[in-house]
């Protein structure tokens, strides 16, 4: 029974929104900008989060990096050996999918008369394991390599395009500076670095082309690391295998395991992540204001048009209407306004996002949730800056409704 | 018989800050159902009072007032809106349609707040706007039609639930003569088919057409004539 009367009303709100249409569109201007921005900025956290999460998966989420921390009485046995590098693996081999000094040269390389800055990666074998290589041509650094410390090289895509103008140049050599004498490296293999050009964007345009060579190769057996990259295996709580290999590892070098320090991927992720995630509610928060401007916006239309048709209501209370009928058609009518206008703001929201997204080439992340609350929040603000007027409508006496000139 | 309207010893006073206006003087009044009644009597005489006490817009300071056995006094705004709709159909001086929305569904309004379903609702409109020869304007709206076609759709509309009792104020008050003429037969038809009216006026030609005159001074009744049988007796 009461449908009928929720339909009828809905009916005389578009009638009326539809007969006043560039006052409507004037009232829910308040309410679309305040959705718009609120929408876009929502989106642009989101999607800022979205590039963040990638730039950290790029990285390796379940990465760590330990290295000596702040020691006055620096000695030569503090730094990492291949026999420490040993033990740490034999001790932690659950726990860790991969162990390895952190260590990068660099070089510049010549051939053809085309020159590069060639960084060249230290890994183990396996790397590829923990993190994803896309290797395009030949293979990537084995255990072979490792143990009889070939001199081989993985190239990128970029560097192998750059030097012999082709991808697969697999089987030819390059010349690099290694610890102050120049080697010839066989490439064996091609891989491509996949980044999504706002990653690209954030890192900065990098001088250097990135290469993987054996991480024993251009170091002598007794060479002491200053840090190492740590790979936790998946199944493990990342910060307290961190505490372990940390004591262990003071324990082999007679230090306190505040001597050295342990750096994880995550650690950072949840606070940059954290800080995003309150600025953009903090931003739309004062977006949301606007909303409160637009709410008002829409209380003093209201009360405009309910002084308009004060006749209006006084026929038809005089014809039957009840004061919950009038109340709920004004009501409707302030909700339906306030609801076009929020759906109107969140395409408007989500076009400005898009084109925004279109320069710089990020992926745009819509949260369909912020959508449905968008709306949700600008019909509640339509009820409740509507009530005010609504209420002064279904009150009103039929007599002097209708006396009313 | 039972009576549509019986009215004791009524009394309604108004306060407009410090002074006290004594609209109307302990009324009494009977009205039979079918009965054609005009009231009559200068501005301030009280009749306007009388017609919204009628009319359960407004309520009397004391005395009492039923209305098909029910005491309005006792009913609350929402009762009173449920009685107006059932029981009472207004046609105003001043056609008190409702603007922009065509004819048909000014005619429908009435029905919707009485929940009749939409289909019935609108086959209903049309036999009434058919009724008062506007069948074929259902879509004008208010503000395109003449002043006498304006109260042909609210004596429409004032049929529309079938009220025992139809209530004109003043319904001739802004049409010429034709016009009113063509609105005061029609009351007469529907008279005719056994509906009660009662008009408010203040011209005697118009009031002539009732058969029964009720005339009001300072918020008394000062006649009340029955003139019926004469017509009857012409015919």
């Amino acid at each position: 029974m009461l449908k009928i009367i929720w339909f009828e009303n809905i009916k005389i709100a578009f009638q009326s929104i539809l007969s006043n249409k560039m006052r409507s569109l004037l009232t829910m201007l308040g309410i679309i900008i305040g959705i718009s921005s609120v929408i876009s900025i929502v989106s642009i956290g989101d999607s800022m989060k979205g590039v963040m999460d990638d730039l950290y998966k790029n990285v390796g989420e379940n990465r760590a990096m330990l290295y000596i921390g702040n020691i006055e009485d620096l000695r030569s046995t503090d730094f990492f050996f291949n026999d420490d590098i040993k033990l740490i693996k034999e001790r932690f081999k659950d726990k860790l999918s991969y162990i390895c000094p952190n260590e990068a040269v660099r070089s510049d390389v010549t051939l053809n008369r085309k020159n590069i800055n060639l960084n060249m990666i230290c890994v183990d074998s396996g790397y590829e394991k923990v993190q994803e290589v896309k290797m395009l041509y030949g293979r990537m650094i084995n255990d072979n390599d490792i143990d009889r410390k070939s001199k081989v090289i993985v190239l990128e895509l970029n560097a192998a395009g750059k030097l012999f103008g082709k991808g697969n140049v697999v089987g030819k050599t390059i010349r690099v500076k290694l610890n102050n004498s120049m080697e010839d490296l066989l490439i064996v293999g091609v891989y491509k670095n996949e980044q999504s050009p706002m990653l690209a964007l954030m890192q900065g345009q990098s001088m250097y082309e990135d290469s993987y060579i054996p991480y024993t190769m251009p170091y002598p057996s007794n060479y002491g690391f200053y840090g190492l990259d740590v790979f936790v295996n998946e199944k493990y709580s990342i910060s307290s295998v961190g505490d372990e290999i940390i004591s262990y590892i003071a324990g082999l070098k007679n230090r306190m395991p505040e001597n050295y320090m342990y750096y994880t991927v995550e650690e950072e992720q949840v606070a940059v992540t954290g800080i995003l995630g309150g600025l953009s509610i903090a931003v739309a928060a004062i977006a949301a204001i606007s909303l409160l401007v637009g709410g008002i916006g829409i209380m003093n239309i209201m009360l405009v048009s309910v002084t308009e048709r004060t006749r209006e209501i006084g026929i038809k209370k005089a014809l039957g209407a009840r004061t919950k009928d009038v109340l709920f058609q004004f009501l409707i009518e302030s909700a339906t306004l306030s609801a076009i206008g929020g759906i109107v703001g969140t395409i408007t929201g989500i076009d400005l996002v898009m084109i925004g997204g279109s320069f710089i080439s990020i992926p745009i992340v819509v949260n369909p949730g912020s959508i449905i609350l968008a709306v949700a929040f600008s019909m509640i603000i339509g009820i409740f800056f509507g009530y005010y007027p609504a209420k002064k409508a279904a009150h009103s006496d039929p007599i002097d409704a209708l006396r009313y000139e | 018989m039972d009576k549509m309207i019986s009215i004791k010893n009524l009394n309604k006073v108004y306060k407009t800050g410090a002074v006290e206006v004594h609209a109307l003087k302990d009324v009494n009044l009977d009205i039979n159902y079918g009965e054609f009644i005009a009231i009559m009597g200068h501005s301030g005489s009280g009749k306007s009072t009388l017609m919204n006490i009628l009319g359960c817009l407004d309520r009397p300071t004391s005395g009492k007032y039923f209305l098909d056995g029910i005491e309005i006094g006792k009913q609350s705004a929402d009762e009173l809106s449920l009685i107006r709709n059932k029981k009472i159909g207004f046609v105003f001086q001043a056609f008190n349609l409702i603007p922009r929305t065509n004819i048909l569904r000014n005619v429908e309004l009435p029905m919707i707040y009485a929940k009749v379903k939409s289909g019935r609702r609108r086959e209903r409109a049309l036999e009434l706007l058919e009724k008062v020869g506007l069948g074929d304007r259902i879509t004008h709206l208010p503000n395109e039609l003449s002043g006498g076609q304006k109260q042909r759709v609210a004596i429409a509309r004032a049929l529309a639930n079938n009220p025992p009792i139809i209530l004109a104020d003043e319904p001739t008050g802004n049409l010429d003569t034709k016009s009113s003429e063509e609105i005061i037969n029609i009351f007469k038809a529907l008279n005719n088919e056994g509906n009660s009216i009662i008009l408010v006026t203040h011209e005697p030609d118009i009031a002539e057409n009732a058969d029964r005159v009720i005339v009001f001074k300072d918020g008394c009744i000062i006649e009340d004539r029955r003139k019926g049988g004469v017509e009857n007796n012409l015919v």
